[in-house]
């Protein structure tokens, strides 16, 4: 009997592990220990052991991972880098790090925007502050950077201090946020190009026209200039009549161009270079019809940045008004500005697709995919080609072009301050130009004299180039 | 040509220069090379039938008086191939292939030696035509290793390898113009990119100038790769890592040189046909691949099939 009973109580308690576990046994301070089996096992059956190393499974006895499904889609993603001090390149870590890490001034290599986690559709860089948009929400606008114009919108925040909680308004934003714009159909509206300039930003909807938000002290918002305005935490939003339906925006320093779907250019703004096209030299708050030698012609796209404009017809002719001082037009004119837009004849460049503009230097696309520069500065042609008044081509080799791969060339060029942005066929970003605070995204801090790869994991859809930023927009390999 | 000429030793005297020979897969290319190498001396050795050249002697007691010596000549048996060994053959490689892959190989024989070794310095690009297959990763990233892993690849489509494949490629084109040897601030610099002539000139990693893919057929893909400072395990590790990037696992089944330099396939004499004949012809044919111009440092740069652009 005593047998059976001991034998049952064998099989009971098979496997179970028996401890001293009262404080009685233990002591009163200390702390009752683990089996090594309880820290190995789950259940309470000892588990099988596993095969040691030296049993060889055949192959086809592997298990198969999968680490992606067969229908996974590509995303984009937003990649920034450049001055991080305004919070223009929108990640939060690098103006308020976490802790033992440095506040870090300037990113040199792109850097993935991954906080903004709806798919990135374009971005918009100005001066010191970001746009986003996104492919998800298609009425809505992502601001990040400067907003002492209000160039964001009200952007507010709550702080709470020892005295209570204040809403003050936020100058810098350094995350991306989002935009409150008053549309009167939120939900159908769809933002299709957002133009941001030093101070000031032009909204482009689909059905609700062209809205203008920030600083107004020269009238390129599109109304009225106020006296003495308070543009910081200012709510005013303007909305932008103009006849005809505008197809793209372009915002320079202080002035503001609108081309529409007639190929016809509107302007407003600071005109004290001649860049309104208008033929004086005053500000003007009432978008106008520019005349001119572009009178008659259908335009395609126009682009400015600073004080120089330019612009493309349907055709393939080039035009050019505003500033210059550093050759931009010199070869239509001696003067150092021009209020009226004027043709820049140069037969050899064949026909021109795209023109990109920035502080003192001019780049022109033609439909061969090959890149034309001229003005001052840093070209592109090595450090001796300081400056020149007609195009110069940059060899195709520059942009990956070789034997191996004969059919590369340019298929996007964009301008910063003093730096060119130019995005390949093959989806590779190529930046040169003066590198200040590590904007051309290259790893050093050095000007770089012609095109130079820049390394982003993915095929580049668009770039967009600020004074010292920039923000790539790439669809992911897989 | 060799009926006319005198003796082995002249002959193996006057083999010289440089020729390649394509590797079969499976051998370790020392024992190629050494088996080339004895087989030439052996056969120079074999065509010239030993003749005694000088008569020895030995003074030998007679038979009739123990006193009175008789000398027996004998010939000498110094030059005797038993005795000597057969010709030597001096030869070199600078870039064998590993006992896995196959191709062209560049050899040296006697003062063609100093010309292969000046082809490291003259940074030649190498093509190689690399087979893998998705699927399974090895301890050696070869169809031959212990498989360690099995993936899904079915995900994988032809567009998406190419994709991939071109993404890799051009990663790899800032690296070969930072091995330049260049300022990248200097005009030169800028000079020499608008011509696409930044190539690596100083001693560099492994680097891809080319890959592209050929074939694919699922698991097994193709590539046709053009690479400079590189080693066959480094082509299957590159293989590897296309298989990481894809999301799957890759295995090389085959890797070939196809072309070493200036050496291409259709150079290269197969290793049933290293006899003499063959390889003298060979080493005229290609005089004009390793001229002194074209081993310089800086000088060319090799291109897609064979064509070069002279260095200035």
């Amino acid at each position: 009997m005593e047998r059976t009973m001991l034998l049952r109580h064998c099989v009971e308690n098979f496997g179970r592990i028996f401890l001293p576990t009262t404080k009685k046994y233990l002591g009163a301070n200390a702390v009752p220990m683990l089996h090594w089996r309880q820290l190995h096992c789950s259940s309470d059956v000892t588990a099988k052991l596993k095969d040691p190393p030296s049993v060889k499974k055949p192959p086809d006895e592997l298990p198969v991972f999968q680490y992606i499904g067969k229908h996974t889609k590509r995303v984009n993603k937003a990649f920034v880098w450049g001055n991080t001090v305004t919070g223009a390149l929108g990640i939060p870590d690098f103006l308020d790090p976490p802790p033992r890490k440095k506040v870090r001034k300037y990113q040199s290599v792109p850097y993935c925007l991954q906080d903004f986690s709806q798919d990135v559709r374009t971005a918009s860089c100005g001066y010191g502050f970001t746009i986003l948009t996104s492919l998800k929400e298609k009425g809505k606008v992502w601001g990040t950077g400067m907003n002492t114009d209000s160039q964001l919108g009200l952007q507010k925040a709550i702080r709470t201090t020892h005295e209570g909680a204040r809403v003050i308004v936020l100058d810098y934003v350094i995350a991306p946020a989002p935009v409150d714009l008053p549309f009167t159909q939120p939900q159908e509206t769809q933002v299709l190009q957002v133009a941001c300039g030093r101070a000031h930003t032009l909204i482009l909807t689909d059905r609700e026209g062209v809205l203008s938000v920030g600083n107004n002290a020269y009238g390129q918002c599109g109304r009225p200039v106020v006296e003495s305005e308070e543009y910081s935490g200012s709510l005013q939003v303007n909305r932008i009549r103009i006849d005809g339906k505008v197809k793209q925006l372009a915002a320079g320093l202080d002035h503001s161009l609108f081309l529409t779907e007639d190929g016809e250019v509107y302007g407003c703004g600071w005109g004290a270079d001649g860049q309104t096209g208008l033929g004086h030299y005053n500000s003007e708050h009432r978008p106008t019809k520019l005349q001119g030698d572009i009178q008659g012609e259908k335009i395609k796209q126009v682009a400015t940045f600073s004080d120089c404009c330019l612009a493309v017809s349907e055709k393939g002719d080039l035009f050019g008004w505003g500033n210059s001082e550093y050759n931009q037009l010199a070869a239509v004119t001696e003067t150092t500005q021009v209020n009226v837009p004027r043709q820049l004849q140069f037969n050899y460049i064949g026909k021109a697709i795209q023109v990109a503009v920035g502080g003192t230097i001019c780049a022109v696309l033609n439909d061969q995919g090959q890149v034309y520069v001229w003005g001052y500065g840093i070209l592109g042609k090595g450090p001796k080609l300081q400056e020149t008044p007609i195009p110069e081509q940059l060899p195709e080799a520059l942009f990956g072009q070789n034997e191996f791969h004969p059919d590369v060339s340019v298929r996007e060029i964009k301008a910063g301050l003093n730096f060119f942005a130019a995005v390949s066929t093959s989806g590779d970003l190529y930046t040169w130009g003066v590198n200040k605070h590590g904007c051309l995204g290259l790893g050093h801090q050095k000007d770089q004299y012609f095109p130079w790869k820049v390394s982003l994991p993915g095929e580049v859809l668009t770039v967009d180039c600020g004074v010292d930023h920039m923000v790539a927009i790439i669809k992911s390999l897989l | 040509m060799l009926q006319t000429t005198k003796s082995a030793a002249e002959v193996a005297a006057r083999l010289s220069g440089v020729f390649a020979v394509y590797k079969p897969p499976g051998i370790n290319c020392m024992t190629v090379i050494n088996t080339i190498k004895e087989n030439l001396g052996k056969e120079i050795t074999a065509t010239f039938p030993w003749v005694p050249d000088r008569y020895e002697y030995k003074l030998l007691p007679s038979p009739e008086d123990p006193n009175l010596p008789i000398r027996m000549d004998y010939p000498s048996l110094k030059k005797h191939p038993f005795v000597k060994g057969h010709e030597r053959v001096p030869m070199f490689c600078k870039f064998p292939l590993d006992r896995l892959s196959s191709g062209v190989v560049v050899l040296g024989i006697r003062d063609g030696i100093k010309k292969v070794r000046a082809m490291y310095g003259a940074h030649y690009s190498r093509q190689y035509i690399v087979e893998g297959r998705f699927g399974i990763a090895t301890d050696n990233h070869d169809i031959s290793g212990k498989v360690l892993e099995r993936t899904t690849y079915d995900h994988i489509s032809g567009e998406k390898l190419v994709r991939i494949v071109s993404f890799i490629q051009r990663s790899h084109q800032n690296l070969t113009t930072e091995y330049a040897g260049v300022d990248i601030q200097s005009q030169e610099a800028y000079e020499l990119a608008s011509r696409g002539q930044l190539r690596p000139r100083m001693a560099s990693p492994p680097l891809v100038l080319d890959m592209r893919c050929l074939d694919y057929q699922p698991p097994d893909f193709t590539l046709e790769i053009q690479c400079v400072h590189e080693t066959p395990q480094w082509l299957r590790k590159l293989i590897h890592d296309i298989g990481l990037e894809l999301r799957s696992t890759a295995v090389s089944t085959k890797v070939r040189r196809t072309r070493d330099g200036y050496f291409t396939v259709d150079d290269a004499l197969l290793t049933k046909h290293c006899q003499y004949e063959y390889v003298a012809e060979a080493i005229e044919r290609s005089r004009h691949l390793v001229t002194w111009k074209k081993l310089r440092p800086d000088a060319n740069f090799v291109t897609d099939r064979g064509e070069s652009e002279e260095g200035r």
